[in-house]
């Protein structure tokens, strides 16, 4: 059998070379920067700065910096682990940071936190959970059902479980609506694998309720072409092999990753001769994120 | 013009929704078996819903994200167990949280002796929760007001209906007496089995007050504490079930807000509610009533 979890599992090796330097590099920018800013959370943790429960993006960013650059203005939902797209659709960092360190200048006052996102404001709709995994998903089919609009749905693995998200897929394909589904599949669901919750595979699945579906590991490459490429008439799910790089909730790390996609992106850029842009962005989001968080 | 019925009035309030305000309604089967007893229009905007019971109101929820202010409608109050979630979990919450409000209007239907599940009646439910009103109109002025209340408001409204309500017509008025012996306030159809009662007790003489509760939340104690306030005491009467149920809440605010005055909770009993007769458990008839008037002038409990 094939492993799935593998950095390059269905992915196009020659992906990187069919995209213009200006948007690699502003993925990569999208990536480091939120990395970056999940650094200084974890600081703020650490310095007790941050008190509410804190849902790290960190090692799974590369998927929000691919989508990111096809999402103008639609509604995206999310669900409890989503810094990495609030980030990379371009809100409010500052509002971000006041939200974790519970203040009133949050994006929702700091009563939301870093699991229940809102930002509506900048000609972005971003719409995070409140707390039920999965309930972002018949959410974004009756908001694209109501208003005919194309609409983003990001969701986890455990979540995909839940019986209400696999009815709204079924319902998705019935309405036949645009919808694009990103499922961030980091073969957990807090500490549990997929191995030992199901025997179903969620692309198939998908599949077999007719839905275009892929799966496929992280590359922010192949991602960027299959976002591309789907014409926005009928729903796809992406079911995306991610490495969680820390605790389901909280900073710490059980173990190794079994890859680490920003390690890669950075290898395949210097190799296309990108490497002073490269340096470049570190050293920018650095310096942001330091400014952002420690002023 | 002729006086519309209950179910008419929730029609015509739909298909103007529907049909001038790009409003849309989602439910089970709402096109077929009688419309939902009369009360759905034949106009567009209408979703048929598969038979997907918790993911059925995250799909009402999303529209009403998308600004559509979704009627969702529950045909037995028993499902909305299952479709409570992104009702109580999402939309309420959302104005407190992010202060942007998820307008959904639930429609939720009850009726009595429908067996076991079909029949329970759970407006306490919605009620525990913040973020929601709970409103249960009886007639037509009732339901346009509750209808202009979430119109004009961006928070969800679970709305308890009762099948037995359908087809009335006539407004329904409190009647408070100075001096009274005891004050009747009903919920729901308990209303009405309220209203046989009174006339009954008055008929032996007693002086009773009548109040309709038509919003159970928001609680508009201080309107409903002026009849207590000229009564010897007061019994609150519901048609869910007893314990946690909203007899038995609505009972507490009054006395606190009627120090001295003991406000009674007469709901339908802590069983099952089945098919025969003698176990139907229905809502508190006035029979029942009358029985409970009686003990409470007796300085008892009437449930005991
Ligand atoms: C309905 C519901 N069931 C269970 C939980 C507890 N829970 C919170 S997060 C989580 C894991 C979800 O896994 P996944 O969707 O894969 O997201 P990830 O945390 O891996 O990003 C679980 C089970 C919950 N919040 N809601
Ligand atoms: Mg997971």
């Amino acid at each position: 059998m094939e492993e799935k979890r593998t950095s390059s599992y269905h992915t196009e090796e020659n992906a990187l070379s069919c995209i213009a330097d200006d948007t690699a590099l502003r993925i990569y920018g999208k990536i480091v920067r939120s990395r970056e800013m999940e650094y200084q959370v974890i600081k703020a943790v650490e310095e007790k700065r941050v008190i509410a429960p804190v849902y790290l993006t960190l090692g799974q960013e590369a998927v929000a910096a691919a989508l990111t650059e096809f999402i103008h203005g639609e509604m995206v939902f999310t669900q409890h682990r989503a810094h990495d797209i609030y980030l990379s659709l371009g809100a409010d960092l500052g509002k971000f940071r006041d939200e974790l360190l519970g203040l009133e200048s949050g994006f929702s006052g700091g009563r939301a936190g870093s699991s229940c996102l809102r930002y509506m404001e900048d000609g972005i709709r971003l719409i995070g959970h409140h707390g039920l995994i999965g309930e972002n998903v018949p959410q974004a089919v009756g908001a694209s059902l109501a208003s005919g609009e194309c609409v983003f749905c990001v969701f986890g693995d455990g979540s995909a479980e839940e019986d209400y998200v696999l009815e709204s897929l079924g319902y998705a394909v019935t309405k036949q609506l645009p919808i694009l589904f990103v499922c961030m599949d980091n073969d957990l669901s807090i500490l549990t694998k997929v191995a030992e919750r199901r025997s179903w595979d969620l692309a198939q699945v998908a599949s077999g309720f007719g839905m275009e579906s892929r799966d496929l590991s992280d590359c922010p490459w192949t991602l960027y072409e299959i976002f591309r490429n789907w014409d926005r008439k009928a729903p796809l799910l992406v079911n995306v092999r991610v490495c969680r790089e820390r605790w389901h909730s909280g900073i710490g790390i059980d173990g190794e990753r079994e890859w680490k996609r920003n390690e890669i992106v950075r290898e395949q850029l210097i190799r296309k001769g990108l490497e002073k842009e490269v340096m470049q962005i570190e050293d920018d989001a650095r310096e942001e994120m330091d400014l952002l968080w420690n002023n | 013009m002729e006086q519309l019925t209950l179910a008419q009035t929730i029609q015509e309030i739909t298909r103007d929704h529907l049909e001038n305000h790009n409003g849309l309604l989602f439910g089970q089967c709402v096109t077929a078996v009688g419309w939902v007893n009369g009360s759905v229009p034949d106009c567009r905007n209408i979703v048929e819903l598969p038979m997907t019971d918790v993911a059925g109101a995250g799909f009402a929820v999303g529209a009403a994200l998308a600004g559509r202010r979704p009627i969702f409608v529950l045909r037995f109050q028993d499902f909305f167990t299952l479709n409570c979630n992104q009702i109580i979990h999402y939309a309420a919450i959302s104005k407190e949280l992010h202060h942007q409000g998820v307008p959904v209007f639930v429609r939720c239907i009850g009726t009595d002796a429908a067996g076991p599940v079909h029949s329970i009646m759970l407006h306490n439910i919605p009620m525990y929760f913040p973020g929601l009103k709970v409103y249960a109109p009886m007639t037509p002025g009732e339901y346009r007001e509750t209808w202009n209340d979430f119109m004009n408001d961006d928070i969800p409204m679970f709305v308890s209906e009762h099948r037995s309500a359908y087809q009335m017509k006539e407004e329904l008025h409190d009647h408070i007496e100075d001096n009274a012996d005891i004050v009747l306030y009903g919920i729901s159809d308990a209303r009405t089995q309220m209203l046989l009662a009174a006339e009954k007790l008055r008929e032996e003489g007693l002086k009773v007050s009548t109040v309709h509760i038509m919003k159970l939340k928001p609680l508009d104690v201080g309107r409903l504490t002026d009849a207590i306030n000229k009564a010897k005491a007061g019994i609150v009467i519901d048609n869910g079930f007893p314990i946690c149920g909203a007899a038995r809440d609505i009972a507490y605010q009054l006395m606190v807000k009627a120090p001295g005055k003991k406000v009674y909770a007469l709901s339908s009993e802590d069983h099952v509610k089945c098919f025969n007769p003698a176990q139907q458990n229905r809502t508190p008839d006035s029979v029942k009533i009358i029985g409970a008037v009686r003990k409470v002038l007796k300085g008892e409990c009437p449930h005991d």
